[in-house]
């Protein structure tokens, strides 16, 4: 079985290289990660990605930016998102709900455990 | 020497003359046989045509009648005086110079005294026998007896009294005076008509206060004649000694129906003595001071106002504040968190189980992680609020379980607990979790109020709401209506209690008494925000020094 492709989108270096690490190690990903929103955007096209974990709070185009311009995008518009954010906005992401649908998030710091069941409900 | 009617002549028919013939025609015993001088339009001879007595401009003329007995000169001649004692038959009497002239002074005095009479006729008319009583004596020293002087002075002091009355009178401020036995003297115009009351209604009683109450009490004029200060504070809420007058009062008030409406009066009272010091008098003014002071109060009412909106604004800048730092700790502490739980993560699938202490290790870490994310989830609860999980609980349960938090703490403390819990409490609509921080966080705050121990009491019942318990907002008064099911939770203390001025701001954030030594004065304001979020009511009463009660009032599950 094909491994499925994570596009990671955090600022965060750090964070997203030990997230590579642990989700690669399953053997059942394969991992891409981009440390802002623009990189991360064009490289969506490009990679393909079955599942996107995307970061809200970015310097450059922020996660609902981000999740935004996808939608508008009949090639990416389908892919799931998964939020990831250290504030926890949940009304955040609920105020755009209507722009970004209704995404599941997780919050900061994660498990990998929690991780990896929130990728496997939401990945097709 | 008289005969049976004493015939004089009358030489000089000046000023003088005229007096003599005014004086000699009314007395009746005395003949005037004529009246000499050479100006024929002299005013004495004009009284003695008038009088139907004989003029001539030649004293010869008379000198010789039959019965002549005094001649008068008042020519003040002295070369008319000699030639008189010359040609004058033997028995006549001549009297001139001096002592014409002092039957002179004496007629113009008799006159100035009658007008003087006269004068004080009309005050007693106007004053005196009016009210019955004695009018002020502007200046009742009397001076030794000087004729002319006193004349003079009591002509002045006519003439004084008379202005001082129209001064007062027709002031544009409305005053009245009373003297030593509180009758009213004066109670002018502007006084009537602020007043409504009448002067000849008052005048010579000492019913002044009616115009002012409706029962008997003293004006400020009365405290200043009966100088008693002492009492003040019975009568009037503003009031202080003139600043400019000893033993003068001020005193300020509302009066709901002076003069058809209600007015504010500024009363200044000011005693008036004599020359010799004793208190005779004590004149009273009135100010309506109404729309000032409306304004005043308006002014302070919008600045009362304005002072709220501030605290208001403060207040939620202050949240706002609180909002912002908390989401920017979140970020800047989770992120690392959540970097090192990855980490974590990492490392657990790299060591080989069998290697207990680096696992445990990694427990620990994974602990403290947690145990750092869970501060910052406190942090963002105060901050904004969270979806609450509400369900039906029973709220005793809820008090047992949060009991049993901080049950330790009691028993160390030496504090015990009383409960009064009804056992059939209507079940609340609540998020378990969230109510059982607010009962261990009033909990906490009776405990380090009772240093020395003590006795908690707790409270719950259900019951109709009557009414909006006191201490509380106009948002949470919308919380609730008149006779709706509630549930109260009460939680007394024993301990060293709060200060009024304390009462409401313990729920404030940031709100400590604890000092350096205790916490950042959250615990009560996350409290208030909790039970606030389950649209409830949460209050403190307190006497200081006689311990604290807590009470929360929530909605019913339907």
């Amino acid at each position: 079985m094909d491994r499925k492709r994570i596009l990671v989108i955090d600022d965060e270096e750090n964070f997203t290289k030990l997230i590579k690490w642990n989700l690669e190690k399953t053997g059942k990903y394969e991992i891409r990660v981009e440390n802002s929103g623009l990189l991360g955007f064009s490289a969506t096209k490009e990679f393909k990605p079955h599942l996107i974990l995307l970061d809200i709070s970015m310097p450059d185009m922020d996660g609902s930016e981000v999740a935004f311009q996808l939608k508008c995008d009949e090639d990416t518009k389908d892919i799931p998102i998964v939020f990831l954010t250290a504030v926890a906005k949940k009304e955040e992401v609920e105020a755009n709900s209507g722009i970004i649908g209704g995404h599941p998030f997780i919050a900061k710091p994660v498990e990998l455990e929690q991780l990896i069941d929130v990728i496997e409900r939401n990945v097709y | 020497m008289m005969a049976e009617k004493a015939k004089i002549l009358i030489i000089g028919a000046g000023k003088c003359g005229r007096a003599l013939v005014e004086l000699f025609s009314k007395i009746e015993k005395i003949t005037i046989i004529g009246v000499v001088d050479f100006n024929q339009d002299a005013p004495g001879i004009k009284l003695a045509k008038a009088l139907n007595i004989p003029t001539a401009v030649d004293y010869r003329e008379f000198m010789n009648r039959a019965g002549l007995s005094c001649i008068f000169n008042s020519t003040g001649k002295a070369q008319i005086e000699e030639e008189l004692m010359l040609s004058k038959p033997a028995g006549v009497e001549v009297l001139g110079g001096c002592s014409v002239n002092l039957i002179q002074e004496l007629i113009e005095e008799r006159e100035k005294v009658e007008q003087q009479l006269k004068g004080l006729a009309e005050r007693r008319d106007n004053v005196v026998d009016n009210i019955g009583v004695g009018a002020i004596p502007i200046n009742p020293k009397m001076e030794p007896l000087d004729c002319n002087k006193q004349v003079k002075k009591d002509e002045d002091l006519g003439k004084k009294d008379k202005i001082i009355e129209s001064i007062i009178q027709n002031s544009a401020v409305a005053t009245f005076v009373i003297n030593s036995q509180h009758k009213v003297l004066y109670w002018n115009v502007a006084c009537e008509e602020l007043t409504g009351t009448k002067a000849k209604d008052l005048l010579g009683t000492s019913d002044h206060w009616k115009a002012f109450y409706s029962y008997q009490r003293p004006c400020v004029a009365d405290i200043v004649i009966d100088n008693s200060f002492v009492d003040l504070d019975k009568f009037y809420k503003v009031y202080q000694g003139s600043t400019l007058i000893p033993n003068g009062l001020h005193a300020e008030d509302w009066y709901p129906k002076l003069g058809g409406r209600d007015r504010y009066i500024v009363f200044d009272a000011a005693p008036i003595y004599d020359t010799e010091g004793k208190l005779i008098a004590a004149i009273e003014t009135l100010q309506d001071i109404t729309e000032r002071k409306k304004a005043e109060d308006e002014l302070k009412k919008a600045y009362t106002r304005l002072k709220e909106m501030q605290n208001q604004v403060i207040q939620a800048e202050k949240l706002n504040t609180i909002g912002q730092l908390a989401s920017g700790v979140a970020h800047e502490v989770r992120n690392p968190l959540g970097i090192i739980l990855q980490g974590v993560n990492y490392l657990e699938n790299k060591i080989p189980v069998k290697e207990g202490d680096i696992s445990e290790t990694l427990t620990m870490l994974k602990d403290s992680v947690k145990r750092a994310d869970k501060i910052i989830n406190t942090l963002l609860d105060f901050s904004r609020f969270t979806n609450l999980d509400l369900r039906p609980e029973d709220i005793n349960s809820i008090l047992e379980s949060s009991l049993s938090l901080v049950k330790i703490k009691f028993e160390s403390k030496n504090i015990d607990i009383i409960p009064e819990i009804k056992k059939d409490v209507p079940k609340v609509l609540a998020d378990r979790n969230k109510l059982e921080q607010v009962f261990v966080n009033i909990f906490l705050n009776a405990i380090q109020a009772m240093p020395e121990g003590g006795n908690i009491t707790i409270r719950s019942y259900g019951k109709k709401l009557e009414g909006i318990e006191n201490g509380t907002s106009r948002r949470e008064e919308g919380y609730f209506m008149i006779g709706e099911k509630v549930v109260v939770v009460e939680i007394e203390d024993t301990g060293v209690g709060i200060p009024e001025e304390n009462l409401k701001k313990v729920f404030e954030p940031f709100f400590t008494t604890k000092g350096s030594t205790g916490g950042v004065g959250l615990g009560l304001s996350v409290t208030k925000n909790i039970i606030h979020m389950h649209r409830g009511i949460i209050y403190a009463e307190s006497r200081f020094g006689q311990g604290a009660k807590v009470t929360v009032i929530l909605k019913i599950a339907e």
